[in-house]
């Protein structure tokens, strides 16, 4: 008798009734209107009153009339009850493990079947497929009823967002496709060696004779062939780019490194003939014999198709760019995302000793005389970090932007920024009135910067000498920035951009000495 | 299951993106914090509805451009995220972008599967080697709430010979999406469709094939006791519901002003602020949204009374600034208190707009004639009324349309009376043209009813057991709910039920269904899943805890509705998704027939 054992694989869920006062039988979903009734139809039409009833569950309360108990019987003979808690003989004690109300005939009193736990019966409703060690087996399982915890700890219940990373197999196809594309530009790059060296040595050799200079152009063009072999322009029709037909207006030119035949239409560029000392500094990683030709009077130009152009210089110049310095905006972004770092390590320090001695308030313990005079030196500290900040966001603002994109992003920043100040001067800038009633010397905190600096000195640790000398040099560095700004300024007669970089300077300047004065013998000058 | 939650997985994962240090010469130091987002069409909407901007802000999201603006600044420094649909637009444009790259790396996200051809032209473009990610993450539809997606497709463009056939490439997109949907939730569900569908059974077929092609690949997720399910319904045979006029507030807006992925355009309101001509609807973003979004108009006035009230005294406190104290709270309150009334500003104005356009189309009576035609059958009160309604001369041709229609679905067998019906409309001045659509849409419906039939007594059992419908009692609650609370706020129509909400859309006997393990065997088909291998009898097949419910030709908001309080009921235990090919409005629907 399968029944007897498990649940019916075909349960329906309980909470339905509940709603609605009816009750469904778990088997057959047959409507009844009280568990008497349900009882009785499944142990006359289902047979569960046959077995057999070792009805020693749970204390006192078998023979529960209810419909879980009966199952519980039937199932205990067969599923482990290793995890299964013992209800305590103090009834008072035996609360449900979910809601915690104390569990007694009306709520009843349940194992969930996978955990052990006891749970009144709302609590342990919902339905999983355990094996005979009670543990969770979706395939080979039958089904039992257990709380809401294990079935939400199924593994793939609440798993989403599938991913698959292709980067692998992307880098590999790339590999093999860039080999064969690394040849071809070796080969072009041997192509345009050759080609400049024994042009230059040819020039070097007639420079002199004004007679040999027409001889020259002959023995470059025939040079040329030698080191590409030409395509037969007599067999081609079409640019072999942009597949035009040639004729009258759309000439038949030759590719000097790949030798291919096409046309010098200016709107398709296909081919454009480059001076040979352009053509030498931007690739002067290869190894020519001559470096520097610039001091030669040549004028020669070599025509290069689109492709050799891309092959060749493309990449070249994609590297110089990235070696390039960065844009003005961005190097200030670093300075601002170095200073988020700051104040993002001190706020939680300074939110931890203030927690404490809002606690110690509660408790009316009066704080502690360190704790306080951390808080004040966390707090002056991330305060100076967030003006530092807000002067170098500042500074970004009235960068002049050299595209649209710069501009856009700028805008981004101050955005981003003044978020970011809002959100963290918060908690500061409560800080005062909290102190205050505490305090019953209140002038000691609420003006540190009046305190002898030599105080300051005294309690400044290594660690804090660093930083602020590292302040410092940012400092000076941002005011030699804006010096030059200014005088740029000037020259292009933008006065009023001057007097707010002015403002800008002299505030940099209060700082910086401020910082001096504190650093006194300590600082490098 | 809940799509807010796959949104943020996946945004988190394309922002905060990182790779192994790059070899050679170029060192990652020297790339900027800074990071470019480029998005195309699909995506750009996709991203928009699940993320605010100040969320991309802090992720260092400083510069956002679509990858098909080929006007770009060149940045080198910058990092560049690129989150596109792999369709061939969009790998075109990533190829140019590749072989000439404006940034120094990429990291490219596609929201679906990327053919092996499309990865090779990416490879053969990436020269410079400036790709150091490509991943495929997999939300290729619209996230309308945490249960409701939409694939935002006309019916026009998916279907053809009288919206009973799939378009090739329609299918294609269909089939694609919802592999990304059940990719997204890690399910792969048995697929259960109406059989009485051409379309839902061709779909169910594809894409059960799909899911057998990524097996292994995609498809390896851990076997549930209680597999999953999809269930694929076809709007035809649920054509009542998209025609009655609907009254909740998301339904309204769509129906009355329209909201397209989360935006609503205001532009047709009169003397309307210029800050309110598109405003933004999201129920994740907008607390008061979310709170509102299936509340019928009448609770909705309350609930906008309620939110103006809290408002003005906000207002008022934040006006006497006296002391400093005040200033310190002002200041503090004040990016919620500006976003506030913001707030309150919009929801008034649609509210007010709504309120406008139902007066301004005699919505109040139509929609009373409406719901009684969809739930008596042989009513000569209500036959008299629509009578009365078709010849209102202010009423618009497209709701008389609307009406015999209805009245059509109900009363098919009724010649006589439609007849009569068509005659009057023709007297009103109705155009052939517009005609038509009716005669289409009877056309339609009468090929399918005819259908039905045959089947009908094939199968002879399986009529619906309406007396066990879980929700029609939830919707007779509700109804009783409304009618008190719009009896407060607007003391009109003081009737002893709510008029305007007596039909309930098939998908709630449905849901019913389901939860009780009696979905018909005979109505749907099975395929696919993991208990494919095995014939399936009745027996073995399990309540299924998570569902996800698709249907072909466009849901309804309404429908969606139904989905919440059904989830809201069985929290806990079972877990349903909607979504369709699109959101239909009532003019959606009917337009879908012309």
């Amino acid at each position: 008798m399968v029944l007897d054992n498990v649940i019916s694989p075909n349960p329906s869920f309980t909470s339905v009734e509940s709603e609605f006062e009816n009750i469904n039988c778990p088997i057959c979903s047959k409507e009844f209107h009280d568990l008497q009734r349900l009882n009785k139809h499944l142990d006359t039409d289902h047979k569960l009153g046959l077995s057999t009833q070792s009805s020693n569950e749970i204390t006192s309360q078998s023979r529960d009339t209810s419909l879980s108990l009966q199952r519980d019987s039937n199932e205990k003979a067969h599923i482990s009850r290793v995890r299964w808690k013992k209800p305590s003989r103090n009834l008072k004690e035996n609360k449900c493990h979910g809601c915690k109300r104390i569990m007694n005939k009306s709520t009843g009193m349940v194992n969930c079947r996978s955990c052990g736990e006891l749970f009144c019966r709302i609590h342990c409703r919902n339905i999983i497929k355990l094996n005979l060690e009670a543990d969770y087996d979706p395939i080979d399982g039958s089904w039992y009823h257990c709380c809401n915890e294990c079935f939400k700890k199924r593994p793939g219940y609440n798993d989403f967002g599938q991913v698959n990373d292709l980067t692998t197999d992307f880098v590999s196809v790339r590999s093999s496709k860039n080999e064969d594309k690394k040849l071809r530009q070796l080969q072009l790059e041997n192509r345009l060696i050759r080609l400049i060296d024994g042009i230059t040595e040819i020039y070097l050799r007639n420079k002199d004779s004004i007679v040999a200079a027409f001889r020259m152009n002959i023995e470059i063009s025939r040079f040329e062939t030698t080191v590409t072999a030409w395509k037969d322009d007599t067999a081609v029709s079409r640019c072999n780019i942009c597949l035009k037909q040639f004729g009258l207006l759309l000439r038949k030119h030759h590719c000097r490194l790949c030798g291919e035949v096409i046309c010098d239409d200016g709107t398709t560029a296909c081919s454009s003939p480059i001076p040979i000392n352009v053509l030498l500094r931007t690739t002067q990683d290869l190894p020519y014999k001559m470096k520097n030709i610039d001091s030669l009077d040549l004028e020669h130009e070599l025509r290069l198709c689109r492709n050799c152009i891309q092959i060749i210089f493309v990449g070249r110049k994609f590297k110089q760019d990235l070696l390039q310095k960065k844009a003005l905006i961005l190097e200030k972004y670093e300075s601002i995302h170095n200073l988020s770092l700051v104040i993002d390590k001190l706020l939680p320090q300074f939110k931890d000793i203030l927690s404490k001695i809002e606690n110690g308030k509660d408790t009316n313990t009066l704080p502690v005389e360190s704790d306080i005079r951390e808080l004040t030196r966390l707090r002056e500290k991330s305060l100076r970090s967030l003006s530092t900040y807000n002067n170098v966001s500042r500074q970004i603002g009235i960068i002049n932007p050299t595209n649209g994109s710069e501009k856009r992003i700028q805008e981004s920043i101050k955005i981003a920024s003044s978020k970011y100040i809002n959100e963290k001067m918060l908690p500061l800038k409560t800080i005062p009135a909290i102190l205050n009633p505490l305090m019953n010397k209140p002038q000691e905190i609420d003006l540190p910067q009046t305190k002898k600096f030599s105080d300051l000195f005294n309690t400044l640790s290594i660690k804090e000498i660093k930083s602020l000398r590292e302040e410092l040099m940012v400092l000076k560095e941002q005011s030699f920035m804006i010096q030059t700004m200014i005088d740029a300024a000037k020259t292009q007669r933008k006065f009023d951009e001057v007097t707010t970089l002015e403002g800008n300077l002299k505030e940099l300047h209060d700082r910086a000495t401020e910082i001096q004065g504190k650093l006194g013998s300590e600082g490098f000058e | 299951m809940n799509l807010f939650n796959v949104a943020d997985v996946y945004i988190d994962r394309i922002v905060n993106s990182t790779s192994k240090a790059r070899q050679g010469a170029i060192n990652v130091n020297e790339q900027s914090r800074i990071k470019v987002l480029l998005l195309d069409k699909e995506t750009v909407s996709t991203i928009s509805m699940c993320a605010t901007q100040s969320e991309l802000l802090d992720h260092e999201i400083f510069l956002i451009d679509t990858i098909e603006n080929a006007s770009r600044d060149v940045m080198r420094h910058l990092k560049c995220l690129v989150y596109v649909k792999p369709c061939e637009e969009s790998i075109r444009c990533l190829v140019q972008e590749l072989q000439n790259p404006k940034y120094g790396e990429y990291h490219i996200f596609f929201n679906n599967m990327v053919s092996k051809s499309q990865l090779e032209r990416l490879a053969e473009a990436d020269n410079l080697e400036v790709v150091v990610k490509i991943e495929e993450i997999f939300q290729d539809y619209q996230i309308l709430d945490q249960d409701l997606f939409s694939f935002d497709l006309e019916s026009g463009t998916l279907f053809k010979e009288d919206l009973s056939i799939w378009n090739a490439s329609g299918l294609n997109t269909c089939v694609n999406s919802l592999l990304s949907v059940l990719l997204s939730l890690k399910v792969r569900p048995d697929i259960r469709f109406d059989k009485n569908s051409k379309l839902c059974n061709k779909l169910a077929r594809e894409l059960n094939n799909d899911i057998e092609k990524h097996d292994k690949a995609l498809f390896d997720f851990p076997t549930m006791d209680a597999p999953p399910m999809l269930i694929i319904l076809d709007r035809q045979n649920d054509p009542m519901t998209p025609l009655l006029q609907p009254w909740t507030y998301r339904s309204m807006i769509n129906e009355y002003i329209g909201i397209k992925r989360n935006i609503v355009d205001l532009s047709g309101i009169p003397d309307i602020d210029k800050d309110l001509i598109k405003v933004t609807l999201s129920s994740k973003q907008d607390p008061f949204f979310h709170d509102t979004v299936y509340l019928n108009f009448g609770e909705l006035g309350d609930k906008v009374k309620q939110y103006v009230n809290n408002y003005k005294k906000a207002t008022k406190s934040n006006s006497k600034i006296d002391t400093i104290e005040d200033i310190k709270n002002f200041i503090e309150k004040y990016p919620e208190f500006r976003k506030l009334s913001g707030n309150v500003a919009k929801h008034m104005a649609i509210v007010s707009e709504l309120d406008r356009q139902l007066k301004l189309r005699d919505i109040w009576e139509i929609s009373e004639v409406e719901q009684n035609l969809s739930v008596h059958k042989d009513n000569q009160e209500d036959y008299d009324n629509l009578i009365k309604i078709l010849e209102t001369p202010q009423v618009k041709f497209f709701y008389k349309i609307k009406l015999a229609c209805i009245f059509l679905l109900r009363h098919s067998e009724n010649n006589v009376k439609i007849n009569q019906l068509v005659e009057i409309l023709k007297n009103q001045g109705v155009s052939m043209e517009e005609l038509s659509l009716f005669y289409k849409f009877k056309k339609i419906i009468e090929a399918k009813l005819k259908r039905d039939l045959n089947k009908g007594q094939d199968e002879g059992n399986s009529v619906d057991n309406k007396d066990n419908d879980l929700l029609s009692e939830l919707a007779r609650k509700f109804n009783t709910r409304m009618e008190s609370a719009k009896n407060l706020s607007q003391g009109r129509k003081a009737q002893n039920d709510n008029v305007y909400m007596q039909h309930i859309p098939d998908i709630s006997t449905m849901l019913t269904d389901l939860s009780k393990n009696k979905l018909s065997q005979v109505k749907f088909g099975i395929i696919g899943g993991t208990q494919s291998k095995e014939a399936i009898t009745p027996a073995s097949v399990v309540v299924p805890q998570d569902v996800i419910i698709f249907v072909v030709g466009g849901v309804t908001y309404e429908e969606a509705r139904l989905v919440r309080q059904f989830n809201e009921t069985m929290k806990g235990k079972m877990r349903v998704i909607l979504g369709g090919t699109s959101v239909i409005s009532t003019s959606d629907y009917l337009s879908s027939f012309s």
